[in-house]
């Protein structure tokens, strides 16, 4: 019996091997022996499903910390004015996000802090304290009131009803779990508020000092034991496994455990002690016992929720309850249910519901803030359908570290699973002081937006004694500042570079002071700064000669009646040359050649002073001749007004060069009087290689001939007055800063003397033109010239006449300068005629009595100073005087006839 | 005619003769200074010619006392006469020429004056009594008293006559110039037989004031 089952036995595991080796035919007896490892089973599955490694690991890193990724509700408080004036209404406005309620159904707990408010006044709770709870008190009051005045309230009796029960999470949250959370900002932890797992019980395990909990898991390991079947016709391979032994080895770190109660559990894996929780591969010790609180249906862990409304001495807000003694703390009206008259109730106005906007009268100092009360977008991890409560602050400054509340955990079972919560004690009365906004600061508002713009935009620098360098001008534009113009605060600085990165800037600013180049840099209203750009090569180092690079850098700042401030800061950089060369302006001469009308260049003009050097003056229908010197520079281009200055050989001149630009070019003067030409050259430094830019202006204006005195001690400009120099400097010209104001054409004159006069011309080049002509006049006489534009003559005329001096010119453009002109520039002879233009003066014949020598002018200081009504008085009883010395003279010559009579 | 010639003969006249002539053509001869005001200079110019210098002249030339020039004991009752004689008449000579229209044209007061009570007392006071004096300072007792005073009861009308010429020289003719004319006869008489020019003055005053007055209502 027991052979013929050791038979049947061995038949029936024959037979199975037969059927596997007919279901596996291809299979080697090598290859049944090895099993398919898991990563050559993902490698073929990253390669069937085109999976990157790199792109797994990244998702799979992001999920591992995804959870510490939380979008808390957030809150932003906008003031309205920006620019609070003591006294006056402030608005401020919050606007809240990441709630998952209707802003109607947040509770918003308004603050504000009184900078001198303290005990005495302010202790509106009576606690002997001015802290948080009153800032609360007050604005709660300021909503509910909305201005109505109590003084004539009675509170004994409360008819209105207006009670108003409040709810964890907003009023639209409705018979819901309450589970309340704070976020840490920094580990991204959700805090549960909870009074019974927070602090005291801390989850820990038992692990000798120096190492950390970790769940380990090995693989199981697989051994052959080739066996042969008999009775077959081959051999059968059985494999045996085994379980891995972390404390041998070959084991890796899978994750955390988890503690219920006193019991440790993993997930996956075995609970473990080990050195390096990171990269241990051996379980150095068994990990046995915990220790932690579970929370259970019958020891449930104590929820920490708590509103942070404005609370009264008696009774609680949001309690549905708002009897008589409650209205009377927030002195609203017992007999209206909506004292604030915005349709909700007294209790509802106290606990901030849906009050987005806080309005009071602003005094210096105050801070305000706002808590809000909602239900946040996360999901607990509560078996229920709830989602977080959770608040929002201001500042977000409202988490265990930043109030120094205690954290802990608690572990539930959830789903069969132990689920950790990690827990705090946090009081959130404490987060408001934290959250205190000043509504003058910078926080709530944006820098402000400066722009600086610079003009012109090639300035030239004269390092020459001239001074004749261009005017760098920057102006400012703030696109959002609250206060006018003139109340904000500018500071300008100047840097100066050879190159526009300014890796090595100069800051030139004091010395631009020192030299008289700019004004002030730093007050209220200024808005722009002007340059002169006549810095010296002592200055300049490395630029003179070349190109520079200034940086005008401004800050602005206005400032807030409450103290508080908006900046802002920007710069320009603006390219300039420097060199000692500049434009020449020549006049010129008509030349044919080959039967061509041409020009060429003839003196130069416009150099005898700095004022001509800087802004050369002509007439219309010139033609001006341009050059620079061309030593060490090369490929000139010309430009007048931004439009390319042409000159070629062929056609206008044979100081010119054709196939390109020379240093010699020519303008003729078309346009109208009072417009400006502004030429400009670019060349290469030969030397450098950097561009040179030069420019100069030429002003069209009529001409015109003023006429002085070459010898002032017989005629002399009229002294008008003085007038104050706005900087009072004195100066030579200006002592005690009162500068002599003179006539340019009233003159005055001694009588009995000759008169030197000269015409001066406007442009001065006029002067020495061919087809100039001029004719002097005395009181319509002509009168013929001494010398080139001078005359003489004598004036004898009585004090306090007149002689009425003129002269008149025209002035004839060569008809071969006309014909240049339409040749060349076609611009027709009927519009180069001549030009008359001319000068005049008056002289006044004055005293030379009382003005000659010093006590002549003495005696004109006295005459000058007496008033004339007694000059005229002593005048007249000195006739009298006289005429009663006369009479009496005359009587004397008459014979006495009663004398006479008597005698006889 | 004889009476006459003897205004230019001897010492005494020859000096009263070339002071008033000289005076005269002074005053009028004056050139303005454009910068001061014109009323001012003739004050000033009046004051000095037409009052300082005949009492200097007096004193310091004739040696003689003043009221050589009518600064005397006044005979009240001539003066009252002629006075009221003056008044009347001048009263109603004011009432013909009142009715030519071109007098009451030319014939103004300041505005100010005509405006202002007090400005109108002020100005009667101090003003038109002051040219009152100066005239009759000059014209009564230098011209009148001093100088012609050998032509007996012609010596009022001849320096009526000096004075109505020198207004016409001076300043051309005008309406205005009536009342001081008319005022120069009286005014003379009375001085010629008060034997002082104090009662002139007065008499003179009267009258002008009362000129204003008259003028002032009627406008």
């Amino acid at each position: 019996m027991r052979t013929q089952r050791y038979i049947s036995n061995r038949s029936r595991i024959a037979a199975i091997a037969m059927i596997l080796s007919l279901l596996t035919p291809g299979i080697s007896p090598a290859l049944a022996a090895s099993i398919p490892s898991a990563s050559s089973v993902a490698s073929q599955m990253e390669k069937r499903y085109n999976m990157n490694l790199g792109s797994i690991q990244n998702m799979a890193q992001e999920f591992n910390v995804s959870s510490s990724k939380k979008t808390a509700p957030e809150v932003s408080l906008f003031f309205s004015p920006s620019d609070p004036k003591i006294g006056a209404k402030l608005t401020a406005r919050a606007l809240p996000m990441y709630f998952s309620n209707a802003q109607e159904s947040l509770y918003y707990t308004w603050y504000i802090k009184r900078k001198d408010c303290g005990v005495s006044d302010c202790d509106y709770n009576g606690d002997g304290r001015y802290n948080s709870k009153d800032w609360r008190i007050e604005a709660a009051r300021i909503i509910a009131q909305n201005g109505y005045e109590n003084d004539r309230t009675s509170y004994a009796s409360d008819s209105d009803g207006d009670g108003y029960q409040a709810r964890f999470g907003g009023d639209n949250k409705i018979d819901k779990e309450d589970y309340c959370y704070v976020y840490d900002p920094g580990s991204g932890t959700l805090y549960e508020l909870a009074s019974g797992g927070a602090g005291s019980t801390e989850t820990s395990f038992s692990c000798p000092a120096g190492t950390s909990p970790v769940c380990m898991q090995g693989e199981n390991s697989i051994s052959s034991s080739p066996s042969l079947i008999s009775g077959g016709d081959g051999s059968i391979t059985a494999f045996t496994e085994t379980a891995a032994n972390c404390s041998a080895g070959g084991c890796s770190v899978i994750g955390t455990p988890t503690c219920s109660g006193s019991s440790v559990s993993c997930s996956a894996g075995t609970p473990c002690c080990v050195a390096d929780a990171s990269g241990a591969t051996t379980c150095t010790t068994a990990l046995l016992a915990c220790s932690s609180t579970l929370a259970t249906s019958s020891s449930p862990i104590g929820n920490g929720c708590q509103h942070v409304f404005a609370q009264p001495t008696s009774g609680s807000t949001g309690d549905g309850a708002f009897g008589r003694t409650e209205e009377q703390f927030w002195e609203t009206d017992p007999n209206d249910p909506s004292t604030a008259n915005n349709s909700k109730k007294d209790e509802a106005n106290v606990a901030g519901l849906g009050v987005s906007e806080f309005t009071w009268n602003y005094l210096s100092g105050d801070q305000v803030g706002v808590a809000i009360e909602g239900t946040a977008m996360m999901p607990t991890k509560h078996d229920n359908a709830s989602y977080m409560t959770m608040w929002a602050f201001p500042k977000n400054r409202c988490y265990p570290a930043a109030v120094g509340a205690s954290t802990g955990s608690y572990v539930q079972r959830v789903k069969g699973y132990n689920v950790t919560f990690p827990t705090t004690n946090l009081d959130l009365n404490d987060c408001v002081e934290k959250n205190l906004v000043d509504p003058t600061e910078g926080g709530q508002a944006t820098n402000l937006a400066v722009q600086v713009a610079a003009s012109p935009e090639n300035p030239v620098n004269d390092e020459t004694a001239d001074k004749n360098g261009d005017t760098v001008t920057a102006n400012t534009i703030i696109d959002n500042a609250s206060q006018s113009q003139s109340n904000i605060l500018y500071e300008w600085s100047v840097d100066m570079d050879t190159s526009p990165r300014f890796s090595s800037p100069t800051d030139i600013t004091s010395d631009l002071i020192a030299r008289g180049l700019i004004g002030n840099t730093k007050g209220a209203g200024l808005d722009s700064l002007s340059i002169k750009l006549d810095l010296p090569a002592t200055v300049l180092g490395a630029i003179s000669g070349g190109i520079g690079y200034l940086r005008i850098k401004v800050k602005v700042e206005e400032s807030f009646e409450g103290g508080g401030s908006r900046r802002g800061r920007s710069d320009i950089i603006v390219k300039f040359s420097s060199t000692g060369k500049r434009i020449s302006a020549y006049s010129v001469n008509p030349v044919v050649v080959s039967s061509k009308t041409k020009v060429a260049l003839n003196q130069v003009i416009c150099n005898s002073s700095a004022l001509e050097r800087t802004a050369c003056r002509v007439i219309k229908n010139e033609i001006i001749g341009l050059r620079i010197d061309p030593s060490g520079l090369d490929n000139f281009v010309w430009t007048v007004n931004g439009k390319p200055l042409v000159c070629t050989n062929e056609k206008m001149s044979p100081d010119c060069t054709d196939g390109s630009q020379n240093h010699v070019a020519f303008i003729p003067v078309s346009g109208n009087v009072g417009d400006v030409y502004q030429v400009a050259v670019t060349a290469n430094d030969i030397a450098t290689g950097k561009t040179v830019t030069l420019s100069r202006a030429f002003h069209i204006v009529d001409p015109f001939i003023k006429i002085v005195s070459t010898d002032t001690n017989t005629v002399w400009s009229k002294l008008l007055g003085f007038y104050k120099d706005v900087l009072g400097t004195a100066t030579t010209n200006c002592p005690d800063g009162l500068c002599p104001d003179y006539s340019d054409s009233a003159m005055q004159a001694f009588s009995e003397s000759t008169a030197k006069l000269k015409a001066e011309y406007v442009p001065s080049f006029i002067g020495s033109h061919p087809g100039l002509v001029k004719e002097w006049q005395v009181d319509g006489e002509v009168v013929a010239e001494t010398a080139t534009d001078e005359i003489l003559f004598p004036m004898d005329k009585l004090t306090g006449q007149v002689y009425a001096v003129s002269v008149n010119a025209v002035l004839t453009q060569s008809d071969q300068l006309r014909r240049a002109l339409y040749e060349i520039w076609q611009i027709s002879p009927l519009e180069s005629t001549e030009v008359r233009f001319g000068g005049s003066i008056q002289i006044d014949m004055q005293e030379a009595i009382l003005a000659q020598g010093e006590k002549g002018e003495y005696y004109a200081l006295i005459s000058k100073y007496v008033p004339e009504t007694v000059l005229f008085s002593l005048r007249m009883l000195m006739t009298g005087a006289l005429l009663l010395f006369a009479v009496g003279f005359l009587g004397a010559l008459v014979p006495n006839r009663t004398a006479r009579q008597e005698q006889s | 005619m004889t009476k006459l010639f003897s205004l230019f003969r001897g010492q005494r006249n020859v000096m009263t003769a070339t002071l008033v002539i000289a005076t005269l053509v002074i005053f009028g001869g004056m050139e303005e200074i454009p910068t001061m005001g014109t009323a001012l200079q003739s004050v000033i110019a009046g004051l000095v010619l037409f009052l300082v210098l005949p009492i200097m002249y007096c004193r310091i030339v004739l040696k003689e006392p003043l009221s050589s020039i009518g600064f005397g004991d006044v005979r009240w009752l001539p003066a009252l006469f002629w006075g009221v004689v003056s008044l009347g008449i001048g009263g109603v000579g004011l009432l013909f020429v009142a009715s030519n229209p071109v007098f009451k044209e030319a014939y103004r007061l300041p505005s100010m004056v005509e405006q202002g009570f007090l400005w109108f007392v002020a100005y009667e006071v101090i003003v038109v009594g002051g040219i009152a004096l100066l005239y009759e300072v000059f014209f009564r007792g230098l011209v009148m008293k001093l100088w012609l005073a050998p032509l007996g009861v012609w010596s009022v009308l001849v320096q009526a006559l000096i004075f109505t010429g020198f207004l016409v020289l001076t300043g051309g003719w005008s309406w205005q110039y009536v009342s001081l004319i008319q005022a120069s006869l009286f005014s003379g008489l009375v001085a010629y037989f008060s034997g002082s020019i104090l009662a002139s003055w007065v008499s003179s005053w009267t009258l002008f004031f009362l000129i204003d007055i008259v003028f002032l209502a009627l406008r």
